[in-house]
């Protein structure tokens, strides 16, 4: 039997509904919420975003108005670090909205997620070694501002018995190692979340252009 | 435009949907799940239909956007007996032995193929020119025909030993 001859049985069967659906039981569907990888990667980083305002928005106001004042230093330093998140969560958002295009010839979306998802990686990537070295800058400055007495120390600051240079060199080797690490477990990491899905979207698009 | 005229362009064209949930989906609540997801990607993207191409066209694109690269189960089991692949109610309904089987076959031979392949196969079995195909595919006519004559190839070979095969 050949191919065609099966069009007339597929078209019969093959069309036979998998559950039963009204026109009722659709229009509940459309308040429902989508469970795509990208609708709940967008719903992930909203509750990220909330957890992140939550945790340093108190802390901010609290050392504005705590302590007369004397510690507002801090508060703008927290505020700075909700500056990067909102950057971090707006940019990885946008990525997000332009990953799909649901409309869109498959061949053109599968490129489209591949470009896309390898931008997300490449910035997870850049985003994620670079928090290393930003959030300990960030803890040296916190706690050089709120224990003044480590100001002393050669530890956190040069001093007339250690150069500036010593001090800077021992911190930026301690930077660059920990951000060394971090941007090894940080690929491996996301080639864990991401890899196999992409390998597997760039062996869909690399049939599809096969002749 | 109106949800009432989307539910009635659904209802027109849900046949196709079904087609693709049970090519894609290997169990019927897989099936389930991607039925709905198809709607609710087709809904958030009827904002954006501005009737370019046919309705059926665009339909076609969003559920096999959604089958393919959307809604992909990580855990892709290729099943080894037409039994996943068959419509659920098919055991219901009153079918002539004859048909069941050579449907049960083709089930079984398409979850062998690749998730490109059964798209083709599924856009030539609904009877679409290559033509159309290239507009929902995306992939050139030529390069179309030269898989489709490699498809019914690999079918022939996967249902040669089958009573009612492709060969």
């Amino acid at each position: 039997m050949e191919l065609d001859n099966l069009k007339e049985i597929w078209n019969e069967v093959g069309s036979n509904p998998v559950q039963s659906n009204n026109n009722e039981q659709i229009a509940e569907m459309l308040n429902k919420s989508s469970q795509s990888p990208i609708a709940k990667m967008k719903r992930n980083l909203r509750w990220e975003l909330i957890t992140v305002i939550l945790l340093f928005a108190p802390i901010a106001i609290f050392y504005f108005f705590a302590f007369e004042g004397k510690f507002s230093v801090i508060a703008w330093m927290y505020i700075g670090l909700l500056i990067f998140f909102a950057a971090y969560f707006y940019y990885k958002n946008k990525l997000l909205s332009e990953m799909q295009c649901a409309a869109c010839m498959v061949k053109s979306n599968l490129e489209l997620q591949v470009k896309t998802l390898e931008k997300l990686v490449h910035f997870y990537l850049i985003a994620g070694t670079l928090m290393v070295p930003l959030l300990m800058i960030w803890l040296w400055l916190i706690l050089y501002n709120r224990l003044p007495s480590v100001q002393n120390s050669f530890h956190f600051w040069p001093s007339s018995e250690v150069s500036f240079l010593k001090t800077g060199l021992a911190w930026t080797v301690i930077l660059l190692f920990f951000s060394i690490i971090f941007y090894y477990i940080n690929k491996w990491y996301i080639h864990k979340l991401y890899g196999r899905h992409i390998a597997k979207l760039k062996s869909i698009l690399n049939e599809m252009e096969q002749e | 435009m109106s949800q009432q005229e989307f539910l009635d362009l659904i209802k027109t064209h849900q046949p196709l949907i079904h087609k693709v949930c049970h090519l894609y989906g290997q169990t019927p609540m897989d099936k389930q799940d991607l039925f709905q997801e198809i709607i609710i990607q087709t809904w958030k993207a009827y904002g954006s239909f501005r009737g370019e191409s046919k309705f059926s066209t665009w339909l076609y694109r969003i559920a096999l956007n959604t089958a393919i690269s959307t809604y992909r189960k990580n855990k892709r089991i290729i099943s080894t007996t037409a039994i996943d692949g068959l419509p659920v109610d098919l055991a219901e309904q009153d079918y002539d032995f004859a048909k069941e089987e050579k449907l049960k076959q083709l089930y079984t031979a398409i979850a062998k193929l690749t998730e490109v392949e059964r798209a083709i196969v599924m856009l030539y079995l609904d009877d679409k020119s290559y033509e159309e195909m290239e507009e929902v595919l995306g992939i050139n006519q030529n390069n179309l025909r030269v898989k489709m004559n490699r498809i019914k190839d690999k079918l022939r070979q996967l249902t040669k030993n089958e009573v009612y095969g492709t060969g």
